[in-house]
């Protein structure tokens, strides 16, 4: 039954007992070995609870008092692989409320069922326990209640998509300044969004087109700028690059965290990138989890994501949103579909992740009109987006070519770009009246030139010098000859250092006019889409698959026989008052002894740990002490003006003196939020261990 | 019925009630059937045509007994994706509306019964001040005057609330017509297919809910025979209503060269002539005469002092405002629209529809030319420069100026006698806009003008001169827009135009669409770099989306 654990994994979790602090550490070789005589050998008596816990009896006794509430996280931890108190908290905060849950980590802990080291709170399962729990203990369908059978041929269409992410910076390019101070839509700009992208509106108000937006944002292919929003086309092209399925997870991850109420101000930067592309490897994760045809709880799935989440050294996704709201958003957007019987993934999906793109995917009419059939390739969406005019967001969207359409996609691409892409793009010939408009409006075009730059005057004698260099000839954006050129104000440092370098020092300052445009060398547009799953990449996703089978541990009378024998000692327990037997019975039910002989040694000093009412010095006394023991924490029950109680548990900070009462301060948990609290207003406070392993800096960190 | 389904459907069912039908797709056409029940085809270009699902064509189809189920079943047989579920929605609650209002036959023949099931429908249109003086409350509804009909329908349909019409339509005085098989000139003479499932159409079973509608069918595709066919299917008086004189004598014309009724049986009722006959075919212009602005109309007496059983709206684009008046109080009399183009740059087709009643039956232009009903007609478009005089005045000119200085460009007129010369065979109209050029153009070529001030007569001499070969080529303002059947006309070379008229350019067109068998030729000759450019766009946008194609091109390339 037993499988022995390694040298390297025993050796840990000798390393993490040894770390603890005195006064813990003794208390729990007191437990479990009885009196200690000195001098203390803290390895030695670390050897004999290895000694102790490597006995098939000591195992059998530990594994038997595991109950189904303890089976639940032991599951969450060996599922998630040496997760975060937070993180095991997030997959199971719909079945315990924090005060339970912390409660049951501790007594895991006490029990040395699970362990953390002090210098890495991940916590991990007791080496010698942990195959025997594995076997017998862990069940997944615990975590995640069997999904029930649900076919459905067909689903909604889904809002966020990429063909919906280039139709919007089609049709923004309509728009100088397409937002209000407030970071809103300007009523004009939001109604005719409503009214092109008929499919998305919702109520009248904007709501979905801040969400894609913002996606956009996020994605570092749209750029805010005061009022205006602006294509970062280079940057939309790197995004192109990534897989359809990848560029899908990450437009949802990106609209899963954006503000669906205004425009926000966002620039995409390396961090946020990373950010989002381990959000969007959670939801790859999850929808490569979550099989199609089936039914699930809530509850399932919002586990699910946070088991999918993968191992990296990016921020958790539960800093930046719930699981709730992250799968509120996915069923927002129609990627899952909620019904009164659960969740079920939209099987629409699987026309999204289709990589078959429509190699001629344009129909040019000859009323200047283009119907457009998806899946096409996204760097041609965005060359649609650039050069036409959206008329209609459909299922096969409808654009228009107009002359303004072109003059703003020659902005971006050379004629011959233009006609040489709609002769290969368009799946019937190019409309002879479409390919004279666009030689026309080539003409037009050409007709009237304005260079936006810096313009370069040199004297014969320089210029004679400068244009026959052979790396001059890439910063000009015009040569008007006799030495006066424009020059790219984008690499202004380049060809100033070139011109330098030929000899021309000092070089007098620029007069006036210095381009707006910014240095892009770090804009959005340079940073790299990270892949999603790369083979032996170090993001390991926590689960590889969800299956459906299995089933909770069943009932076992193995931990009644240790109760039975546990009760039976205590009550012929000599030396032992009522009250002594009282709080062994407590610890008992705590599931804190293995062994009948762990009775008689176990010292009985009942600590006052709460205090309530009018017990002012009671309640100061607590908290100074958990603020002595740094890694305490404190309950406390808020007396507010309202007459509403406010229930809270909190790392303590500081205790300071004010007036005529102490005003705490604190860390609410799990929110991180600060607190402060008088003294005079608790009218409960209790006093509970933060954690055996891990102190409070670590707990912080994690 | 599972068996059926393609495997990759003809339609593609849009989000925003558009329905494409990928022409090219092996069951298109069974498909394109079924859609015709319910929706309105909108663009027919080459390769994917487009069809709008709308509360009327909905209603349409709900009154003819199709259930919402039905429609989404037959959407969804040809459907090459899912439906979108806002479409479902769109049909199943749109349908759901039809039949909540039924007007029927009141206790008196002046009175009409609104019939109201839904109380909480019946509140909300007692507060409505629109309809208020027109309606009084009864425990199921409301009674109305006879004559406050259409207005009633009008209102109602813009407030999403569709009337089931049951209240049967006054019958006229019945008359007997029947169509020739052979012509009075001694041709052989059918109703084609189509145009007899239009007339089917339109008068339906003959029972309350049919016997108005709009028949939407290409220029010279014979839309005559149509209200000709109508005409014989009702068995009644008629009055008929025609863009103009030259119109009326057409349709006069006809109907004695193709029916059984005498001469003497037809009526005119035009500036020259005010005829009561059992067929009496009148101007538009003539009935919304009136002697002063304020005055009342008098030869409204036309549309109420006879018993007349059907009217026919010719050309029912052009109806003017009052006429939409009095088309209200007229309701209990058959309606019948023709039209090619319905598009009107007001804005104000849904009226036609409310009014005179919604599009019965259309069918693609380039379906009607592919099966050779219609004369293929090749479009250019001839770009010419502005002459360096004229480019001052052209750049200091607001922009209704500018639009003048582009259209008169005197650079069109060497063009124009250039393509009279290439055509020399052909028989061919000119068309404008500006006297002042039309005139100029008329001297250079020596052919007969018609413009506004042309007496009818001298109208008709020419059409006539036109028609028997003596005259090849002449110059017409827009009054030759509409309604002028040039049987021969081969080529029409447009050198100036009203705008960006998207309808002006399609009747244009259809000067020479008359089957013949040579091809047509249609030129629009706009000047390069003008604003003439974009409105020259605009126009042939109603074409284009039929399928026309223009070819572009500098004049000497």
């Amino acid at each position: 039954m037993t499988n022995s654990p390694t040298r390297q994994q025993i050796d840990e979790w000798k390393r993490c007992l040894l770390d603890l602090p005195d006064e813990l550490f003794f208390s729990i070789m007191k437990l479990y070995l009885g009196d200690l005589k000195t001098p203390f050998h803290k390895p030695r008596l670390v050897d004999r609870i290895i000694h102790l816990f490597s006995k098939e009896d000591t195992i059998q006794r530990a594994v038997a008092l595991i109950d189904q509430q303890d089976a639940l996280i032991l599951t969450a931890v060996e599922l998630l692989d040496r997760p975060s108190p937070q993180q095991i908290y997030q997959l199971l905060q719909d079945s315990y409320d924090y005060f339970n849950f912390h409660n049951h980590l501790m007594n895991l802990q006490e029990r040395l069922i699970i362990y953390s080291c002090s210098d890495n709170p991940l916590l991990h399962i007791n080496p010698f326990l942990h195959h025997d729990i594995r076997e017998s203990v862990l069940s997944p369908a615990a975590l995640f209640p069997p999904a029930t059978p649900y076919k459905v041929d067909s689903g909604p269409p889904i809002l966020a998509t990429e063909e919906t992410l280039w139709c919007i910076a089609a049709q923004l390019k309509n728009y100088p300044e397409p937002l209000k101070a407030d970071g809103t839509l300007k009523k004009r700009v939001g109604d005719e969004l409503q009214s092109i992208f008929s499919t998305l509106a919702e109520d009248n108000k904007p709501t979905q087109f801040y969400l894609l937006i913002n996606a956009l944002l996020k994605l570092g292919i749209l750029e805010k700028d005061r009022n205006s929003l602006q294509l970062v086309f280079d940057r939309g092209i790197k995004f192109g690059n990534k897989t359809r399925a990848e560029r899908l997870y990450y437009l949802w991850a990106a609209v899963c965290i954006s503000s669906d109420e205004s425009v926000e101000d966002f620039s995409a930067s390396n961090t946020s990138i990373n950010q989002l592309s381990h959000i969007a490897a959670s939801i790859e994760n999850l929808f490569a989890t979550v099989p199609q045809e089936y039914l699930f709880e809530r509850t399932s799935v919002e586990r699910m994501l946070v088991a999918a989440e993968p191992v990296t050294s990016e921020k958790p996704i539960a800093e930046l949103t719930t699981p709730t709201r992250l799968i509120e958003r996915l069923q927002h957007i129609r990627a899952l579909i909620g019904s009164s019987q659960g969740i079920y993934r939209n099987p629409a999906i699987a026309d999204l992740l289709n990589d078959q793109e429509e190699k001629t995917p344009l129909l040019v009419h000859p009323d200047f009109t283009i119907t457009v059939k998806p899946p096409l390739p996204f760097e041609v969406g965005l060359f649609i987006s650039s050069v036409m005019q959206l008329k209609s967001f459909t299922a096969y969207p409808q654009f228009e070519m107009t002359r303004t359409s072109y003059l703003h996609g020659r902005s971006r691409f050379a004629f011959d770009t233009i006609q040489q892409r709609l002769d290969e793009l368009s799946a019937t010939p190019l409309p002879q009246n479409i390919r004279f408009s666009l030689e026309s409006w080539e003409s037009h075009y050409s007709s009237v030139v304005m260079i936006e730059g810096i313009t370069l005057s040199l004297a014969e004698h320089w210029d004679h010098m400068v244009r026959n260099h052979p790396d001059f000839a890439g910063y000009v954006l015009r040569d008007f000859g006799n030495g006066i050129y424009v020059m790219d104000a984008s690499h202004r440092k380049n060809w100033q250092t070139l011109l330098q370098d030929i000899g021309i020092i000092p070089l007098p300052p620029v007069e006036s006019g210095t381009s707006s445009q910014q240095d892009t060398s770090v804009s959005a547009a340079a940073q790299q889409f990270p892949s999603l799953s790369t083979p032996g990449s170090e993001e390991q996703p926590r689960v590889n698959s969800f299956s459906t089978e299995g089933s909770p541990k069943p009932p076992s009378d193995a931990d009644q026989k240790v109760y039975q024998e546990l009760q039976s000692e205590l009550e012929h327990l000599p030396h032992a008052n009522s009250n002594q037997k009282k709080e062994l019975a407590a610890q008992i039910e705590k599931k804190l002894f293995l062994f009948p002989s762990q009775l008689h040694h176990t010292q009985i000093s009942p600590s006052v740990n709460e205090a309530r009412g009018i017990n002012y010095s009671g309640k100061v006394r607590i908290i100074q002490q958990a603020l002595q023991a740094e890694w305490d924490l404190l309950e406390l029950v808020e007396r507010t003006a309202s007459g509403k109680p406010l229930r809270h548990l909190i790392r303590p900070q500081e205790l300071q003196k004010s007036g005529n009462d102490l005003l705490l301060r604190g860390v609410k948990l799990p929110t991180n939020e600060e607190l402060k609290v008088w003294v005079q207003k608790i009218g409960y406070i209790k006093k509970w261990k933060g954690s055996l392993f891990i102190q409070p800096q670590d707990y912080k960190q994690s | 019925m599972e068996n059926s389904q393609p495997e990759v459907g003809p339609l593609i069912v849009q989000g925003d009630n558009s329905i494409l039908l990928d022409v090219h797709n092996p069951q298109a056409e069974e498909a394109r059937a079924d859609l015709g029940l319910f929706a309105e085809l909108e663009k027919s270009p080459e390769h994917m045509h487009t069809y709008r699902i709308t509360p009327l064509s909905l209603w349409n189809a709900a009154s003819a007994g199709y259930t919402a189920n039905e429609i989404s079943e037959r959407i969804r047989k040809w459907s090459r994706f899912s439906m979108p579920e806002n479409v479902d929605y769109f049909i199943n609650d749109t349908i759901s509306r039809f039949g909540k209002l039924i007007l029927r036959e009141g206790k008196d023949s002046n009175t009409l019964e609104l019939h109201i099931t839904d109380p909480l429908i019946q509140a909300e249109l007692q507060e409505y001040n629109r309809l208020k003086k027109y309606l009084t409350p009864t425990e199921n509804g409301f009674l109305l005057d006879l004559v406050n009909r259409g207005t009633i329908k009008s209102e109602l349909i813009k407030l999403s609330y569709p009337v089931k019409d049951e209240a049967p339509l006054k019958e006229g005085a019945p008359l007997t017509v029947n169509l020739l098989t052979k012509t009075r000139d001694g041709y052989d003479f059918t109703v084609r297919g189509y145009q007899e499932e239009a007339a089917r159409a339109f008068y339906g079973n003959g029972q309350p809910g049919t016997g108005f509608g709009t028949i939407v069918l290409p220029c010279g595709s014979g839309k005559t025979i149509v209200g000709m066919r109508a005409i014989a299917l009702a068995g009644t008086y008629t009055l008929i209503l025609a863009p103009n004189t030259a119109a009326v004598h057409q349709w006069i014309d006809e109907i004695v060269d193709k029916t059984d009724l005498p001469r003497e049986q037809i009526g005119e009722y035009t500036g020259d002539k005010k005829e009561f006959r059992p067929i009496t075919v009148g101007t538009y212009q003539i009935l919304t005469w009136r002697p002063d602005k304020e005055g009342i109309f008098p030869h409204f007496n036309l549309f109420r002092n006879y018993p007349w059983g059907l009217i026919i709206y010719d050309e029912v684009h052009l109806l003017p405002a009052p006429i939409f008046r009095v088309t209200a109080e007229i309701q209990a009399i058959r309606r019948l629209g023709l039209t090619a183009t319905l598009v009107r740059e007001d804005g104000r087709e849904d009226e036609v529809f409310s009014l005179v009643g919604p599009k019965k039956y259309d069918v693609p232009w380039k379906e009607l030319e592919a099966k050779g009903w219609i004369a293929e007609a090749i479009c250019h478009e001839i770009r010419v420069p502005l002459p360096q005089a004229s480019s001052i005045p052209y750049a200091t000119a607001d922009k209704r100026g500018k639009y003048r200085i582009a259209a008169e460009n005197p650079g069109k007129d060497s063009i124009t006698l250039q393509l009279v010369q290439n055509h020399h065979e052909d028989h061919i109209l000119v068309i404008g806009q500006y006297i002042q050029q039309l005139t100029k153009v008329a001297k250079a070529l020596g052919a007969p003008l018609i413009t506004g001030k042309t007496p009818n007569k001298k109208r008709e001499e020419i059409y006539a001169a036109f028609r028997r070969g003596e005259e090849r080529v002449i110059v017409v303002s827009k009054v030759a827009n509409f309604a002028i059947d040039l049987p021969d006309a081969s080529v029409a070379i447009q050198i100036s135009g009203t705008f960006g008229s998207r309808q002006e350019e399609a009747q244009r067109l259809g000067r020479i669409l008359r089957p013949k068998e040579n091809n047509s030729y249609f030129y629009t000759i706009v000047t390069q770099h003008t604003v003439e450019e974009q409105f020259a766009m605009n126009r042939q946008k109603f074409l284009t989306e039929q399928g026309y194609k223009y070819h572009i091109d500098f004049w000497g390339n």
